[in-house]
């Protein structure tokens, strides 16, 4: 039997609540979207992988999926913080209420401000362009060429991806920069990256 | 090719953001995200092309803790409402308590608020930010909306196509669906333009489907493998989505000779195309849940000759209103084929 992941937890409503202000609704695959994007930004800013709580596997569809976010949503649904069916899911008063917990939580800071940098990612970018980049992320573009679903961000692909890292580093050149900034960057680069590789 | 590390350089001395971080550092950041999701609630309400002037947003950002005189307080802008009104010049001002509210230039210039403000500015298609004595265009990663904040995002294919017959294909306005035109007017499509016209859904279907779906071209192998474009939603491994696209019309080479001549029975040929292929699918993978999807761009026009260079209103949107006979109407007796999604592209006419 499966525990709750407290990361995961914060992280599932963290991220429920932005899609909710930005759409009216709650799509589960983009929790995955959004979660595994703030995972690469906690690494941006060389925080060890396995602080981050949890891993994902990427799909043979180069889409980010964690079973620990998976179990979060589903408990969720079982709680009554999210409310509705399939897709059309809302957050109920409580579930903002624990959210609201979670923020005030000193060790949640980190964390926060790299879910809060992947969901700012909305205001530059339609849902389907940020997911549209992130398959060409080093990992992500890998699995999609395997028939298998597989862990992700082994040692060999932090490597590719701490490559582009530096050379967003060097191209911004600022030191504790808002994380807002390398995130739309480095997702319209992979975006034209994408475009570039199909014309 | 150049590499992802040069990409990345480029986007960087290109874009907004960074311009806005140079310049006003932290507060900068704040100030441009809150522009960005302000333009993107606006252009929810306010259609770009009921704006006949310019859309200008800033957030005042140095010295810090500047506040707005007194004066300029009222009520904050109400976006539904100004949905319906025809809009010259939109000017807003985003306050401390993060609320747009709308303002009078008295004279200023953008480039006057740039020096102490991050300002937005749209105008007849060109969007740009500008912060102190800089100016960015913003990178259009779509190619068929107005403007890169006004890309909505849809929840199936269904209602996605729609749109794209309403907003892209009928008067033209995709840019990369424009390169399939052989002449100004619309009249003759390229040889070929099979292509360009998959490229262009694809993209279109890629930023507006959420991230859910994943939206792939395929490269036509032979006539028993018609399938231009597949969808699948990415946690339901059971569910394909296949898009068939044909189109009507003439096509003409570069020195204006006739290439193809399609018509009807073309339509008929593709809906049966696809409808064998759904079978086959049917048979080699029946666990899966397929379903066709089949657009034809509908680019006939009447009494069209060779070399014509021009066409009538009456000729030109002949074709706009009469659907297309199908038999068999595969869309009639299977359930895993859509009613075709006619759409039809407008040539530029003249009286």
């Amino acid at each position: 039997m499966m525990q709750l992941n407290p990361d995961a937890a914060f992280d599932c409503l963290f991220v429920a609540d932005h899609l909710e202000r930005d759409r009216g609704i709650i799509p589960k695959g983009e929790i995955h979207l959004f979660g595994y994007l703030a995972c690469l930004l906690w690494l941006y800013r060389r925080n060890p992988l396995t602080d981050w709580g949890y891993s994902f596997v990427g799909t043979e569809l180069g889409a980010p999926f964690s079973l620990d976010i998976d179990w979060a949503i589903r408990e969720f649904q079982e709680r009554g913080y999210f409310v509705g069916v399939q897709d059309q899911l809302r957050l109920s008063e409580i579930a903002r209420q624990q959210l609201g917990e979670f923020l005030n939580l000193s060790l949640n800071t980190e964390r926060g401000e790299c879910l809060r940098a992947a969901c700012s990612s909305t205001a530059a970018f339609s849902v389907g362009m940020v997911a549209t980049a992130l398959a060409q992320e080093p990992d992500l573009k890998r699995a999609r060429s395997l028939p298998n679903s597989r862990v992700l961000l082994g040692e060999a692909a932090q490597f590719q991806l701490y490559k582009q890292f530096d050379a967003l580093y060097l191209a911004l050149n600022v030191e504790n920069i808002d994380l807002r900034v390398p995130a739309v960057v480095w997702l319209a680069a992979l975006y034209k990256s994408q475009v570039l590789a199909e014309a | 090719m150049s590499s992802i590390s040069e990409t990345i350089t480029q986007v960087c001395e290109d874009t907004h953001v960074p311009m806005v971080q140079a310049v006003f550092g932290a507060a900068g950041v704040d100030a441009v995200f809150q522009i960005m999701e302000t333009a993107k609630t606006l252009y929810k309400h306010v259609e770009l092309e009921r704006v006949s002037g310019r859309v200008v947003i800033y957030r005042v950002v140095s010295p810090p803790g500047t506040q707005l005189p007194a004066l300029c307080v009222g009520p904050a802008a109400d976006f539904p409402g100004l949905a319906n009104y025809p809009l010259v010049d939109l000017i807003l001002e985003i306050a401390g308590d993060g609320r747009a509210y709308t303002r009078v230039l008295n004279g200023q210039t953008v480039e006057d608020l740039a020096r102490s403000a991050v300002v937005y500015c749209y105008f007849a298609g060109h969007e740009e930010f500008l912060a102190g004595s800089q100016r960015k265009t913003v990178l259009r990663l779509d190619s068929s909306a107005r403007s890169q904040f006004s890309v909505p995002t849809f929840s199936n294919l269904r209602e996605a196509l729609q749109h794209y017959a309403r907003e892209n294909v009928r008067e033209s306005t995709c840019y990369i669906f424009q390169l399939a035109w052989h002449d100004p007017d619309r009249l003759f499509l390229k040889a070929k333009p099979e292509g360009t016209i998959r490229n262009s859904l694809t993209q279109f279907l890629r930023n507006r489907l959420g991230g859910d779906h994943d939206v792939w071209p395929e490269q036509n192998v032979d006539e028993s493998h018609p399938v231009d474009i597949r969808l699948k939603p990415r946690f339901s491994n059971n569910r394909l989505m296949l898009v068939e696209i044909k189109w009507l019309g003439w096509s003409a080479a570069t020195d204006g000779h006739i290439t193809a001549r399609h018509g009807n029975p073309r339509a008929q040929e593709g809906a049966d195309q696809l409808a064998q292929y759904l079978e086959d699918q049917l048979r080699f993978a029946p666990s899966s849940v397929v379903q066709g999807y089949f657009v034809i761009i509908d680019a006939r026009r009447h009494d069209l000759h060779e070399g014509d260079t021009s066409i009538s209103t009456a000729n030109g949107l002949y074709f706009e209103d009469k659907d297309l006979d199908f038999n068999p109407s595969q869309h009639q007796f299977r359930r895993d084929f859509d009613p075709p999604y006619r759409m039809f592209a407008r040539p530029v006419c003249h009286d």
